[in-house]
């Protein structure tokens, strides 16, 4: 999390487009409340370099549906200034938008936008954002736009060259290693706080959650949450066993629902009988995109001593 | 004709007395006409001929009433209606009648003549299709008469032709009463009424216009729209209207309750016409009655205006942007006005349906309408409750006051920025030009159309703050511009009081907002505060917003205070652009 803050924020002072991307839950929301906060936290007005940001989650824009780089605008202006006239978002040209809008951050004093789920916009949607930054950039404001999504949003920022080109960092939100899950849940729950990873049976403990989880956070802390609920604050009795009953009594109720839907849905027989549902054929995964990593991963470099000592 | 010079002629004329020459001029005209003569049909023989060319005109005059007196020439008639005179003179013992006509000059003549023509062409349609023949109009002789190229002066010439016809010794032609029409039809006088088919004739687009209101009256149970009454005229053909006047342009004639008559404007005595039961949306309504059935159609009308206030005021959408309002004190101000306006509507449409002035359907529409405003009126209270607008500190009750400008205060404000308002010369072609722009309000003030005083003369004000953010979204420069996006907030409040306390709030975007609100309400009390928030607001960010905010408001003074903030603020760019604005005019804030 913080590496990634501090990647997004060495590139900032010209003004930038980043990219931000992961798997679900795997923190990438947390990561810009948290730099918001943080950067609300040492704002003074009084300052010149000081600057305000904005996070919001984007509805779709979907492909085709007309005017998406206007909608791409009108969606930023709506966040950071307030309601577009309709008149003026009709009649005005694109790029008399994207000034409006600029003039309006300039005066709000906002120079980073985080725009979360923006995997949900079409390429000219995101177009109609680039703009804006184009612009800010033309008028000597320095704006840097952070776009958050899954893993179409690569994807969808390298179809268009004049998009790809102008993105000045990507960051890829990996899955946490156990002794990165360790260390969090010992962040997150007294219990694990006082584990030791030499001990192979408290070992066992995380590696199963690791297992499970995929050392994704979104989904390890609601499963604390359920463990405190089920031991009553009473953190003794916590153990492998627990932890195994606490994920099978969720996994089982969820198998057992989506089991009833599927056969609620499934076609009866002329005597009411049900018909032995069919095989369901197993929807082939898109295969994965070969990520070469842009930044080096594992091994002694920089960026994971920063992350480290940060 | 012998010639006689000068000398010779007037010789002549001493040996006659003129009474005589007069005489003989009246025998000779009389002659040439074979009939009795008028005074102008004297002096235009006189004229023509040489023998009497030198009589002056007066003379004339003169010496034939003195012969009338002395009992040496006649009065064989009068007549009116022509511009050759009215009455006739004659020789005494004249056989008029036995004279042969060489030519048909009096206008009843010519009337006569078009009405046998008219009435021979009637009896000839009715043999054909089997029926009795219709009466003929004056409106008929007039268009026949029309065709042959017969024009008179006056227009008042063929009715007194006809009247006169009709009341003649031996009239030749007799007026056909018919009950509940107003316009004259004509049949010869052998032809009794039972001869003659009485039904579907109309004397002129007026009576067509008369009974196609009263029809649409009858069939609705309501007053009519220009558009209902058309309704009449494509379901009956006999209904069609003559005359190159428009529909509306006729109903609205129709509807006057003073009319020019004879050069005079007078009020019109007639027991049932078409009246005006009044307008909504630019559409008027009219109905056919007595005055004594004003308030029975008139109900109609007041039951579409409350509509339409209704309608304009589009509460449901305002409780929506309400919802997404940044400025919470703005958001309670908004739903209590839309809670203020529906009760307003809801008592006069109660009003409206205790009277009885509705039709059933009518009724049950304004039920309805009620039932909508009373389930606003449900939802904005349950909002105003829910968000606890007590911690608020806000007033009670909202102002729904609105300062206007008259087209005369508006022109000079647009001109610079609008094209079309460059060329517009006169105010009130901003009305077609801006009415679907800028909200249009009442003027409490008016009197009179007619009034000197142009504030008492319009009926309608445009909305002050409307007038302003239209400007400013649609010709300001940025900073004009956005902070007219960021008063749109408003809506339709326009009570300042629930603007100021959100300069207080600890939000900097409510503030921010605040400040571009306070600019486009332009009320006193808001300014004051514009004022401190300009100079005392922690926020260089809204200081810099209040320095055109301020100087939009044109306060006296504004600019020793913009130049103090230059030379005190704290923030560079605050003192900066306060410096800028101090030193532009008021036009060019708009561009800034």
């Amino acid at each position: 999390m913080n590496r990634v803050m501090r990647r997004t924020i060495r590139v900032h002072p010209g003004g930038a487009l980043v990219v931000w991307s992961g798997q679900s839950r795997v923190g990438k929301t947390t990561t810009a409340g948290e730099m918001i906060r943080q950067l609300g936290a040492v704002y003074d007005p009084d300052d010149p370099d000081a600057f305000r940001c904005v996070h919001y989650q984007v509805g779709e824009i979907p492909d085709w549906s007309g005017q998406e780089q206007k909608r791409g605008i009108r969606s930023l202006y709506h966040k950071c200034i307030g309601r577009l006239d309709e008149g003026q978002y009709r009649t005005l040209p694109t790029e008399a938008l994207a000034l409006q809008l600029v003039h309006g951050l300039k005066r709000k004093n906002i120079r980073m936008l985080f725009i979360d789920e923006a995997g949900t916009l079409s390429v000219d949607a995101i177009r109609g954002m680039v703009l804006v930054r184009d612009v800010a950039e033309n008028e000597g404001w320095t704006l840097s736009m952070v776009f958050i999504g899954m893993d179409d949003l690569p994807t969808k920022m390298c179809s268009v060259q004049q998009i790809e080109k102008r993105i000045h960092e990507w960051c890829y939100f990996q899955e946490y290693s156990v002794t990165d899950l360790f260390k969090m849940l010992q962040e997150l729950h007294p219990h694990f706080a006082s584990l030791r990873l030499e001990n192979p049976d408290q070992l066992e403990q995380v590696q199963f959650i690791h297992n499970k989880f995929g050392g994704v956070p979104g989904e390890v802390i609601p499963f604390l949450t359920r463990l405190d609920s089920r031991t009553n604050g009473n953190d003794g009795l916590i153990n492998l066993t627990l932890l195994k009953t606490v994920y099978i009594s969720t996994q089982m109720d969820k198998e057992a629902s989506i089991d009833s839907v599927t056969k609620s849905r499934a076609p009866k027989s002329k005597l009411g009988n049900d018909v032995p549902a069919k095989k369901v054929e197993k929807v082939k995964k898109a295969p994965k995109l070969k990520r070469t990593p842009i930044w080096p991963i594992g091994g002694n470099t920089n960026e994971n001593n920063e992350s480290k000592a940060a | 004709m012998k010639i006689m010079n000068r000398r010779q002629r007037k010789g002549r004329e001493y040996e006659m007395h003129a009474g005589e020459r007069v005489l003989r001029l009246v025998g000779a005209a009389a002659e040439y006409d074979g009939q009795p003569v008028s005074f102008g049909e004297l002096a235009a023989f006189a004229a023509k001929t040489e023998e009497f060319s030198n009589i002056s005109l007066k003379k004339i005059k003169r010496h034939v009433h003195s012969l009338v007196q002395a009992g040496r020439l006649v009065n064989a008639g009068s007549f009116s209606g022509t511009s050759v005179g009215r009455f006739l003179y004659a020789l005494p013992g004249t056989k008029v009648d036995v004279v042969e006509s060489r030519r048909i000059v009096r206008p009843h003549q010519i009337v006569n003549a078009a009405f046998v023509e008219l009435w021979n062409e009637r009896t000839a349609e009715a043999e054909n299709e089997g029926c009795l023949p219709k009466p003929v109009l004056t409106g008929d002789i007039n268009r026949h008469l029309s065709l042959q190229g017969h024009k008179f002066d006056d227009k008042r010439t063929l009715p007194n032709a006809l009247i006169h016809l009709s009341q003649v010794i031996d009239a030749p032609i007799r007026k056909v009463t018919r009950p509940g029409e107003h316009f004259s039809a004509w049949a010869p006088s052998g032809i009794a009424d039972a001869e003659l088919n009485l039904s579907g004739s109309f004397g002129s687009d007026s009576e067509r216009i008369k009974i196609a209101v009263e029809r649409a009256c009858r069939r609705l149970n309501r007053a009519v729209s220009k558009n209902e009454v058309m309704v009449e005229f494509d379901s009956d053909p006999s209904l069609t209207l003559k005359g190159a006047a428009s529909l509306s342009v006729q109903l609205n004639g129709e509807a006057k309750e003073k009319a020019y008559v004879g050069g005079r404007l007078v009020e019109r005595n007639f027991i049932s016409c078409i009246r005006r039961a009044g307008q909504t949306n630019g559409k008027a309504f009219y109905f056919y009655g007595t005055k004594e059935d004003e308030t029975q159609y008139t109900g109609y009308v007041l039951y579409l205006n409350l509509k339409l206030q209704w309608e304009e005021g589009c509460a449901a959408r305002q409780l929506e942007e309400i919802e997404g309002c940044p400025l919470p004190t703005v958001a309670a101000g908004r739903a209590l006005l839309v809670v203020s306006e529906a009760r307003k509507i809801s008592g006069a449409l109660r009003q409206v349906m205790c009277t009885g002035m509705l039709n059933q359907e009518t009724q049950l529409e304004a039920e309805l309408l009620g039932k909508d405003v009373i389930a606003i009126i449900d939802l904005a209270e349950e909002w105003i409750k829910h968000k606890c607008l007590a911690n608020l500190n806000l007033p009670l009750k909202v102002s729904s006051e609105i300062s206007g400008f008259t087209s005369d205060e508006l022109l000079p404000l647009v001109q610079p920025f609008y094209p079309a308002a460059k060329k517009a010369i006169d105010s009130n072609k901003l009305v077609g030009l801006l009415a679907g722009d800028i909200r249009r309000i009442k003027n409490p003030a008016f009197r009179s159309r007619f009034g000197n005083n142009p504030n008492e003369a319009a009926q309608f004000l445009f909305d002050r703050t409307d007038a302003l953010l239209m400007i400013a979204k649609e010709w300001g420069g940025l900073e004009c511009s956005l902070q007219a996006m960021l008063a749109i907030e408003l809506g339709n409040l326009r009570d300042a009081k629930f603007v100021i306390p959100a300069l207080t709030s600890p939000s900097f975007d409510v503030r921010f907002s605040a400040v571009a609100c306070l600019a486009f309400l332009q009320d006193l009390e808001g300014n004051k505060h514009l004022r401190e928030c300009l100079l005392n607001d922690p926020d260089p960010d809204i200081r810099h917003a209040a320095v055109w905010a301020y100087a939009f408001t044109q306060q006296q003074n504004y600019k020793q205070l913009l130049f103090k903030v230059s030379k005190s603020d704290i923030n560079l760019n605050v003192r900066k652009f306060a410096e800028d604005v101090s030193e532009i005019v008021y036009e060019d804030l708009w561009r800034l």
